[in-house]
């Protein structure tokens, strides 16, 4: 059983990929919007005990703190350097964008919505979690 | 008394005889000078009163042109070759507030970068591709084109300016509205196709919110649709209405029952005020009046920050009449956005205390949707508003017949 963080500010989105989680056998923790996580983060850094998730699943337009922010600053954390960061977006990126967001804040995969099939999204969010782990 | 002497006489003579000819020359020279004066003097009068006659037709033909400038709904700028303009119209005037505004802009750069070109045989020669430039919140439409004279000589370069707010508006408004749509359909299109995976791939009785959240978003999807369709009738003047008695204070409280979930979640408190309430009754369109006053409450939802109060009102307004008002503590509305805040798809930039731009989600046609179903029940709707002090909808409606 894994921990998964997520946060989506749209709450029947949220519900749903929650409800996925669940499904797929793992413990979904939720967050409505970027501020949220930003707050969790600090409390992290501060030294708050707390679990490490095992993926991290965000929405890009949220309020307060957008997806690709949160990563950028996760990843200068030690405890989250190395786990999968995976950002969603309803909104068409170009190419150059997706790359700045992959690199600069070192997003491992980017998903838009409409969210890919089910089962894709399982294998996809599955596979990524494996290769991760390999590679560490 | 002496003989005169000879040579006195031939002196006296001679004088004399210059005498007459003195006089006689004399008389010649003013016949001659008065002959040549009437006539220089008729030819003076003549040319004059030619040169007169040509003034007049001149000044009545200027006096035309320009009450023609004047009465055009486009601006016309001209300059001559020196670069002086020469020609500003009524309504170029108006585009450009002042001359100093013209050359500051990109039409006065357009008129400079073409100083220099020749123009042909026409007397109107079109330089370039019409220009776009925004002067003083306006967007302004230019065409450019080179004035020659008779023989072809180059007299100076003339501007056409033409007010393409609204068009320009409205390109970026559909262009908003694309993405904006393709968003706003995919979000309950997104729950819908998962919620029915997980219920199809989890085994046993899907559980009740599952199934709450996948109705509640075909009823979004379903009503964008609906709407959707009723603003292209709309926009086609073509709009059916059914009648049905309503009472306003229900009606109310449906819309607000409609949106607590999203009202609670954004911090806010909402009041609603009935007088009179079993007077309030209108004959209309149930589902329509209620998205309409739902989109009034909806933009207060989303214009009005955490802590804010939003305050829905119904009372008599005379015997034949009632009024609705939807008043906020939100964002308020800018002057320049007022007019257009009921045009399909505007949206204004509303800023929060803290200069933060509020862009809410939605396709921008709420606002649209609401005063046209009023007017469709012989209604009407207005704002009034000032940024930072909330906005007050105030909605007129016929009461029902008994």
């Amino acid at each position: 059983m894994l921990l998964w963080l997520v946060a989506e500010d749209e709450p029947d989105i949220r519900v749903l990929v929650a409800t996925m989680i669940q499904v797929w056998g793992h413990v979904p923790v939720t967050f409505e919007n970027g501020q949220k996580v930003w707050d969790w983060l600090d409390r992290f850094e501060k030294g708050a005990g707390m679990t490490i998730p095992d993926l991290i699943l965000m929405d890009i337009r949220m309020p307060g703190k957008r997806g690709n922010e949160l990563a950028q600053r996760m990843r200068t954390m030690p405890q989250l350097e190395q786990i999968p960061i995976v950002l969603m977006t309803a909104f068409a990126l170009s190419d150059s964008e997706r790359a700045e967001m992959m690199r600069e804040g070192g997003v491992d995969h980017i998903i838009g919505k409409p969210l890919p099939d089910f089962e894709q999204l399982r294998a996809t969010l599955h596979k990524l979690i494996e290769q991760k782990r390999t590679t560490t | 008394m002496t003989l005169p002497d000879p040579e006195d006489r031939s002196l006296s003579d001679a004088l004399y005889r210059v005498n007459r000819l003195g006089s006689a020359s004399e008389k010649l020279f003013s016949r001659l000078y008065q002959g040549m004066n009437r006539r220089a003097l008729d030819e003076l009068q003549n040319e004059n009163q030619a040169i007169r006659d040509a003034l007049k037709r001149r000044s009545a033909e200027l006096n035309r042109l320009n009450s023609i400038l004047a009465a055009l709904d486009q601006g016309v700028v001209m300059q001559d070759n020196d670069g002086r303009l020469v020609l500003v119209n009524r309504i170029a005037k108006e585009f450009l507030g002042n001359v100093k505004n013209f050359w500051d802009s990109p039409l006065g750069d357009l008129f400079n970068q073409y100083r220099g070109v020749e123009g042909g045989a026409d007397s109107l020669v079109p330089l370039g591709e019409p220009t776009r430039a925004e002067i003083g919140g306006r967007v302004i439409g230019a065409q450019i084109a080179i004035v020659s004279g008779e023989q072809g000589e180059r007299l100076g370069t003339i501007m056409i300016l033409r007010d393409v707010t609204r068009e320009t508006l409205g390109e970026r408004l559909k262009e908003h509205f694309i993405t904006a749509i393709s968003h706003e359909l995919r979000t309950p299109m997104a729950v819908i196709k998962g919620m029915s995976d997980v219920i199809a791939s989890s085994e046993g009785a899907p559980n009740r919110r599952l199934l709450e959240t996948l109705a509640r978003n075909v009823e979004i999807l379903d009503r964008m649709i609906v709407e959707l369709l009723d603003v292209s009738e709309l926009s086609g003047g073509e709009f059916s209405i059914r009648s049905e008695r309503i009472d306003v204070e229900d009606l109310l409280w449906r819309v607000v029952g409609g949106q607590s979930p999203e009202i609670k979640r954004s911090g806010l408190d909402v009041s609603v005020l009935v007088r009179d309430a079993s007077a309030l009754v209108v004959t209309g369109d149930d589902q329509r009046l209620r998205w309409a006053l739902g989109h009034l409450l909806q933009n207060a939802v989303h214009y009005t920050e955490q802590g804010g109060h939003i305050l829905v009102t119904a009372s008599l307004t005379d015997a034949a009449h009632l009024t609705i008002q939807v008043s906020d503590t939100g964002a308020g509305i800018r002057d320049q956005d007022m007019p257009y805040i009921f045009d399909r798809f505007y949206r204004g930039k509303a800023r929060t205390v803290q200069g933060r731009l509020i862009d809410p989600r939605g396709l921008g046609q709420g606002l649209f949707i609401a005063q046209k179903v009023i007017q469709a029940h012989g209604g009407d709707v207005a704002a009034a508003s000032a940024p930072g002090q909330g906005s007050v909808f105030t909605a007129v409606l016929p009461r029902a017949e008994r």
